[in-house]
């Protein structure tokens, strides 16, 4: 825990009392407009601390609720979530995916984000008590749609060390989309963060200034979605990543036609009479459709209904110019035709 | 050797370098005399140009029927000329000017070849597994890195 940083946790200790859990206390209750402090607390809980928990995921894929646990080991900055083949390993701004002996780089430490807006940007944040969870009281942090006042997503924080202990993503009726909450905490002492792969297979983007023509990088999208990045992964995929001040969304855009057999299952929907399928994932929601000959995938840890939205306002905003007009203009234009 | 007579299809093998040594010669001179020459040359030129630097289009197979429909729906806006007025202009004005008819042709024969010729776009099996983990890799960066990368070791089923 970094005292620095954090100088009235040493008077909330006093008001708290008896500190049971993970480690050094955070601040007390907060009022209501603390909320982004709070959320802002959490996302960097992972840097100081030292815990490792059960995770339990749940997801609702086409009205059934999935249920999956995973593990998490937080040491020193160092995170590590799974386990078996696919781990997940965070340290400093690398993160790995794999197992012993087969990792890959999925992101290298110089191909940051733009900064995103902050989280009050597009939501009304709120705070309440919330459940103990795993052993711990939390505060609970609710985001709501701006228009509607319905609660859209729940941050349940830890209260006395700022980490996330819970997330739940809500549709419009407020029903749970999916979550990722931790069931059992346990407090690690002094041991040794996991070390970084010996050998990975590198599998990080590279950063681009734009995106090629065909491709589609509209500055902003759906419901308050900024553009942060723009790159290109080694395959060739274009990635397009945008942030709202909590959800992010990526675009990862491919020349081709789709092979709809090779989607996995979800739900058809239609954007603008696009096809377009909706694939829930347990932590995000994945939608894919072709047009003008880029086939685009869209993945995004927001409910998704917005998710939803920010295709619309893509497919919006590519039908304005169609690629039969654009090659009508090419073919006619030099000739002074159009 | 015979003055050679004004052609395209001369000075577009002029500018190919399709040429005999002596019928070069012979252009090169009449070029060198006549500014009708050059300007029918330069018009060639320019034509030549302009098809070269169409781009080879990974075209859908139903690629060209897009683009009748769309040159054909296309109503042009108050004051300018669309693709439809256009062609009509083109046949008005294409005795007048076949340099830029015999380039028109080439660029829509650009077009239906790459249409037919150039292979079918390549099929894509969207990694969906793959780009879920990329995500959530560049989301956990800005938020909480456990709940972002919870998923990754749960997409069995999911391909790729």
């Amino acid at each position: 825990m970094n005292w620095v940083r954090w100088p009235a946790l040493g008077l909330a200790m006093l008001g708290v009392g008896v500190i049971v859990g993970l480690g050094p206390p955070a601040p007390a209750q907060p009022s209501s407009n603390d909320a982004e402090t709070l959320l802002h607390t959490a996302t960097t809980a992972a840097t100081h601390l030292s815990y490792s928990g059960v995770l339990t995921v749940e997801w609702s894929d086409r009205g059934q609720m999935h249920q999956a646990e995973t593990s998490a080991r937080i040491v020193d900055g160092v995170v590590e979530v799974g386990e078996g083949a696919q781990t997940a390993l965070s340290r400093g701004g690398q993160r790995w995916v794999g197992s012993a002996g087969n990792w890959a780089l999925m992101l290298g430490p110089d191909v940051p984000a733009a900064t995103p807006p902050r989280p009050d940007a597009n939501w009304n944040l709120q705070t309440q008590p919330g459940p103990v969870i795993a052993g711990q009281p939390t505060t609970d942090v609710v985001v709501s749609d701006r228009r509607t006042g319905t609660a859209r997503a729940r941050y349940f924080i830890d209260r006395t060390t700022g980490a996330l202990l819970r997330r739940e993503v809500l549709d419009p009726s407020g029903h749970l989309v999916r979550e990722v909450s931790f069931d059992q905490l346990v407090a690690l002492g002094s041991v040794a963060p996991p070390p970084p792969p010996s050998h990975a297979r590198r599998a990080e983007p590279s950063k681009l200034g734009s995106v090629p023509g065909g491709y589609d990088a509209p500055s902003t999208l759906g419901r308050g979605y900024r553009l942060l990045g723009r790159y290109r992964q080694p395959d060739g995929t274009v990635q397009v990543f945008y942030g709202d001040g909590l959800f992010t969304l990526s675009l990862f855009e491919q020349r081709g036609t789709l092979d709809w057999g090779s989607v996995p299952s979800g739900a058809t929907r239609r954007v603008d009479g696009v096809a377009a399928r909706l694939v829930a994932t347990p932590t995000t929601s994945a939608v894919v459709w072709d047009a003008r000959g880029v086939v685009i995938t869209c993945v995004s840890d927001a409910p998704p209904d917005q998710v939803m939205l920010a295709v619309q306002s893509l497919v919006d905003n590519a039908s304005s110019s169609s690629v039969a007009h654009d090659i009508a203009h090419f073919v006619l234009g030099p000739f002074g035709w159009n | 050797m015979t003055p050679p007579e004004l052609s395209e299809d001369l000075l577009s093998a002029y500018l190919d370098d399709e040429l005999d040594a002596e019928t070069r010669v012979a252009l090169d001179e009449r070029l060198a005399a006549s500014s009708e020459w050059r300007t029918v040359l330069a018009e060639v030129r320019a034509a030549r140009d302009a098809v070269r630097a169409l781009p080879r289009l990974n075209l859908a197979p139903d690629a060209w029927d897009r683009l009748v429909q769309a040159v054909a729906a296309d109503a042009p806006p108050p004051g300018r000329a669309g693709p439809a007025r256009a062609l009509l202009r083109l046949r008005r004005g294409a005795a007048s000017r076949p340099v830029r008819w015999v380039g028109a042709a080439a660029a829509a024969a650009a077009v239906v070849v790459a249409a037919l010729v150039l292979p079918t776009p390549a099929r894509i099996t969207p990694k969906v597994a793959t780009f879920n983990n990329e995500q959530s890799a560049r989301a956990s960066v800005a938020g909480d890195p456990v709940s972002a990368l919870a998923g990754v070791g749960l997409m069995h089923g999911l391909g790729r």
